[in-house]
């Protein structure tokens, strides 16, 4: 019986100038359906490399992907993307940017269709006004929520976000987290999300999983980490709990502590 | 819903940095005008200068100015094959080169994408256009005189040869340096081919390929006075000739200033072009 989103054995190295690099080694990880699931580690874990790979941009060297027991070998519309950089085309306006999207995922669908959908999420991240706008014309903190909108507008079985609100100040985020959390919960069903951090409190604040990775190279799963905080959560409101902060302690105790030596944090920093 | 709170900008602000926008245009544009008085009052005295050095060998800037007075004031007449009129001289040139540009661009940029988006594509034609793009385009007039058995035509297969290559070259470099982002994009919203090709490659790659055909139409331009005094009969170039055979360096004088002008002219245009179809980079 395999889980929603099933890695089994996972095993990728790299090719670099000759030598090999092992980024991942025998990563296992079982996802259920409608679960919000984040990873987090230090920079050069390994993260964005898991990422990719579900979204099937890289291959595996070993070990196998399934999402609904069906083999992952090719990017796919049932895994919708919001990329590090948001990752929008800067020459088309924030309407364009969704639907081209839609209408490449959806192609069958009448005009109409298309539009309404593309309207409904341009609208659920606030940027209906500012539809006709260019990427090089609105704030980072908009293109980050236009990139969520695209990602959501294709109906995908899971939303893969890599590191989303990474470039972002600390004042916009906790708006963009909100954003998500709402398109989350929209949908009738939950999409089951796969987010890439190295925000701590981000993590707690979204995830019902958080998995930590242990530092490259041939980096794998250190823990995985249960939030058992009740939804909906209120972003103060859970500072103060104690199971909020029990999870933060232990959390910088995994990341701090026991497997990573001096040097390998130097060399990731 | 979340409003948006930052990039706010109080409009009082605004208006002000509009009103002195304009005196800073007011400014930059009178300061434009000044420059282009000395940088052409510097030219004449040069020119006047080298004019005295040669005993009137090359006549002066005021007696190339009454003829090129006499050449522009009736540019259009026509008294057959040895005697047009400059506009008509010109017109024809720039239709050589227009024929040989828009032709040479129809192949230099499907080629451009080829050789930007396919490795082996860029492996096997890449030497081919590296040992064919130092030919000067003069060496090809024999060669289109060979194969069309008309001056008329091996003049526009030279211009369509020099327009290939600065628009090829600047092409693939463009599709070539489509970010990774871009074409991840593209493979995880499962573009198609022709959406990706219009949505994406030609959309990024449109200021390059603005650049590489104005360095083409540039080329063009230089070659086609040269094409035309090698094919005689119509064209500037051939005007140019004409008039050192008749020892009319006056006229020649103005058919320089002239194609120089025209040349300055399809610069600035295709440089307005560009700007216009180029977008702002996003941070």
């Amino acid at each position: 019986m395999t889980s929603y989103l099933d890695l089994r054995d996972i095993n990728k190295t790299f090719d670099i100038d000759g030598s090999t690099y092992v980024a991942l080694g025998r990563v296992n990880l079982h996802i259920r359906r409608g679960e919000f699931i984040t990873i987090i580690g230090h920079s050069g874990c390994g993260k964005s490399t898991l990422l990719n790979l579900i979204a099937g941009l890289i291959k595996p060297t070993s070990g196998s992907i399934t999402l609904e027991e069906q083999p992952v070998s090719e990017p796919g519309p049932d895994r919708g993307m919001v990329f590090q950089h948001h990752g929008l085309l800067p020459w088309l306006s924030i309407y364009d940017n969704v639907y081209q999207a839609v209408a490449a995922v959806f192609p069958g669908r009448s005009k109409a269709e298309k539009a309404e959908d593309v309207q409904r999420v341009i609208r659920m991240v606030g940027l209906w006004e500012h539809r006709n706008k260019k990427p090089g014309q609105i704030s980072d903190g908009m293109k980050q929520r236009t990139a969520v909108a695209r990602a959501f507008a294709i109906h995908p079985k899971v939303l893969l976000l890599d590191e989303p609100f990474g470039a972002l100040d600390a004042l916009i985020k906790p708006t963009l987290h909100d954003a998500l959390v709402e398109l989350w919960g929209s949908d009738g069903q939950s999409e089951t999300v796969f987010m890439v951090t190295h925000d701590i409190d981000e993590a707690i604040y979204l995830s019902d999983r958080i998995v930590v990775m242990t530092n490259g190279p041939q980096a794998t799963i250190g823990e995985i980490v249960d939030v058992a905080l009740p939804r909906p959560r209120d972003k103060r409101g859970i500072l103060h709990m104690p199971e909020y902060i029990d999870l933060k302690d232990h959390l910088l105790y995994l990341l701090s502590t026991s497997q990573w030596s001096a040097s390998q944090i130097d060399k990731a920093s | 819903m979340i409003q948006e709170r930052i990039g706010y900008f109080p409009p009082s602000l605004g208006v002000r940095l509009r009103t002195s926008g304009i005196t800073k245009a007011v400014r930059s544009f009178s300061l434009g005008v000044v420059s282009l008085i000395c940088s052409i009052a510097l030219l004449a005295a040069f020119w006047a200068l080298v004019s005295a050095l040669s005993k009137n060998g090359l006549p002066g800037p005021l007696a190339t100015a009454h003829v090129f007075w006499e050449l522009v004031r009736e540019p259009f007449y026509n008294n057959g094959p040895n005697d047009k009129g400059i506009g008509l001289q010109l017109i024809l040139s720039l239709q050589r080169v227009f024929t040989g540009f828009a032709l040479g661009s129809l192949v230099a940029i499907p080629l451009g994408v080829l050789l930007g988006s396919s490795p082996m594509a860029r492996r096997i034609l890449d030497p081919i256009v590296q040992i064919m793009r130092p030919v000067s385009p003069l060496a090809w007039f024999p060669i289109g005189l060979a194969v069309f058995k008309a001056a008329g035509s091996a003049t526009i297969f030279m211009i369509f040869i020099t327009s290939l290559w600065p628009t090829v070259i600047n092409t693939a470099f463009g599709v070539a340096s489509i970010p990774e982002t871009c074409k991840n994009v593209a493979m995880v919203f499962r573009f198609s081919r022709w959406r990706y090709l219009t949505r994406v490659l030609l959309p990024y790659s449109l200021p390059h390929i603005f650049t590489g055909l104005r360095l083409s139409m540039g080329v063009a331009w230089l070659v086609i006075v040269a094409g035309e005094m090698l094919s005689g009969g119509t064209g500037i170039g051939f005007f140019v000739w004409d008039s050192w055979n008749a020892l009319s360096l006056e006229r020649v004088m103005s058919a320089v200033l002239i194609i120089g002008l025209v040349g300055l002219l399809l610069d600035r245009g295709f440089a307005y072009v560009a700007q216009r179809l180029s977008y702002e980079e996003a941070a």
